[in-house]
């Protein structure tokens, strides 16, 4: 953790890529880059985690691979690959280190809000960003307003250009970012997003993250004193909610996908550490991997991780269905089952996590084994919202056929 | 192919569902924070189950998953018709029973743990 002010840039940090990134052409192309990557980045996932080693060259990778453009429409020269797709991409990640798979949560969120209300021109130019390997990063939730759907970040149009003033909370990506989308309201109380240069004057990026799990995400503050960008770099993200969009299932898939790819590298770690625990002295067996109580608690894992799966799937594919064909009705759909994947990718992320070390016994809460990570990491994102409250949205429409308000984090 | 409780059990939490939610349309607790809540995780039963059971064809362990889940969307709908309504349910009887689930979940662990083939 260190306080880094924008006027002294961390010498990774650009404005712009290093090189142009490759252009993923196909969804089977994503998976495979994605699994590729993956192997890559599980090698010293442990070591970045104990050391809170910050991953500036594994973002150079992940970009650069392409993979962070996968949802740039086909119109635009980008592979439009499904929502299936990106939340496998993203779990596979998130199996091996879910910092990593964390990162671009917000990038891809922002980039189908950029597509749902930017003008032409606009997705003209920053689609062509992303293509080029331009990673977004976010300043979009704030610590100190009632709620966190409400903005007190002030952006004031002015002539050809707007001014922004405000500060913002855990900005995971930012510090990384080439470009920190920055939500802001008008006079009118409605969320605008600009896209604001690594660089620019009055912004400040605070890598003050603490947090015990998700240690490398850099998931600080942002500060901003008077930036002032084009009129042409902020986009009307209003629009996304003021009529019926994918924008807020959108959003909310990826998170679900995180937990989902954190509750796979658990089991896959669970399945590890049982296979060479001892057993149990009054178990009269000769091997750990024999013990039918563990086993049958690998098998309630094993359900509960493909449930978890097979409704993460189910919602990919409402989420399609309604980024085509946008409706009060297919919208709500999305958000739904998008709420049901947050809640099966909690559930199973914890469990899976918790029981790891159960199973392993003493011998695996050894930190030089970093198996705690797991549960850090399940317990840090799935706070992003209240699971609870996703229980709620579903029996409310089950119960009174209320659909679920719209904003990002439904 | 899927066991006969997979499915008998899933029909028995759609109906201790739909039971319920016509029960509480009907009274006060329609509007209540945690009733609603509870139709919702029950909601979740139900579809993680179904959604196994889409995927049953695919092998032995798929099969298992689904009953897994089915079963458990039934004893939470049994659970929750009892906790809000007051009023139990009776769950059917069904011919061909599977092994008691802590036996299904033990021979899935073992297939996952160990390769154990399952048939």
């Amino acid at each position: 953790m260190s306080a880094i002010s924008q006027s002294r840039l961390p010498e990774q940090a650009t404005s712009a890529p290093r090189r142009p990134a490759h252009i993923i052409g196909s969804d089977a192309e994503a998976i495979e880059v994605a699994q590729r990557l993956a192997e890559d980045f599980a090698r010293e996932a442990v070591e970045r985690d104990s050391e809170r080693r910050l991953p500036w060259a594994e973002l150079e990778r992940f970009s650069d691979s392409g993979l962070w453009a996968i949802t740039v429409p086909k119109s635009h020269g980008g592979a439009g690959v499904s929502y299936t797709t990106l939340t496998e991409v993203v779990a596979i990640i998130s199996a091996a280190d879910s910092s990593l798979g964390q990162l671009p949560q917000n990038h891809f969120g922002v980039l189908n809000n950029l597509i749902l209300t930017g003008s032409e021109e606009q997705k003209h130019e920053y689609l062509a960003k992303v293509l080029a390997g331009y990673r977004f990063g976010n300043a979009f939730s704030e610590a100190k307003s009632k709620t966190v759907t409400a903005f007190e970040t002030r952006i004031r149009f002015d002539g050809d250009s707007a001014v922004i003033d405000g500060e913002k909370a855990y900005c995971t990506g930012a510090l990384f970012a080439h470009i920190v989308p920055v939500a802001g309201v008008d006079e009118l109380n409605r969320p605008f997003v600009a896209f604001v240069p690594r660089d620019t004057a009055g912004l400040r990026v605070i890598d003050n993250w603490d947090g015990f799990g998700q240690r490398i995400t850099a998931s600080g503050k942002v500060l901003l004193d008077a930036v002032r960008v084009p009129g042409s770099a902020v986009i009307p993200a209003w629009k996304a909610y003021d009529q019926p969009t994918a924008d807020g299932p959108v959003s909310q898939i990826i998170q679900a996908a995180v937990d989902t790819g954190i509750a796979r590298g658990a089991f896959a770690q669970a399945l590890r550490v049982a296979r060479l625990a001892r057993p149990w002295a009054d178990s009269g067996l000769d091997q750990g991997w024999q013990d039918p109580l563990s086993q049958a608690a690998i098998g309630d894992l094993a359900w509960r991780l493909r449930a978890a799966e097979a409704i993460l799937q189910r919602s990919a594919q409402a989420v399609d269905q309604a980024l085509a064909k946008p409706s009060e009705d297919s919208v709500a759909q999305a958000s739904v089952l998008v709420a049901q994947a947050k809640v099966l990718s909690t559930e199973i992320a914890l469990l899976a996590s918790t029981r790891l070390l159960e199973l392993g016994g003493t011998r695996s809460v050894s930190a030089s084994q970093g198996l705690d990570r797991f549960w850090r990491n399940a317990r840090t994102h799935t706070l992003h919202d209240p699971v609870r409250w996703k229980f709620h949205l579903i029996g409310n429409q089950r119960l009174n056929g209320v659909k679920p308000p719209r904003h990002s984090w439904n | 192919m899927a066991y006969p409780t997979t499915q008998a059990d899933l029909q028995f939490a759609r109906n201790a569902q739909q039971s319920l939610v016509e029960y509480l349309q009907a009274g006060p607790l329609k509007d209540d924070t945690l009733a609603i809540a509870g139709v919702g995780d029950l909601e979740v039963r139900i579809a993680a189950a179904e959604a196994l059971l889409a995927w049953a064809e695919r092998s032995p362990a798929a099969i298992i998953e689904a009953h897994l889940a089915a079963a458990e969307a039934a004893q939470r709908a049994s659970e929750l018709h009892v906790e809000l309504s007051g009023r139990s349910l009776s769950r059917p009887v069904v011919e061909g029973q599977a092994l008691p689930l802590a036996h299904l979940r033990r021979r899935l662990g073992d297939h996952y743990l160990n390769g154990a083939l399952l048939d």
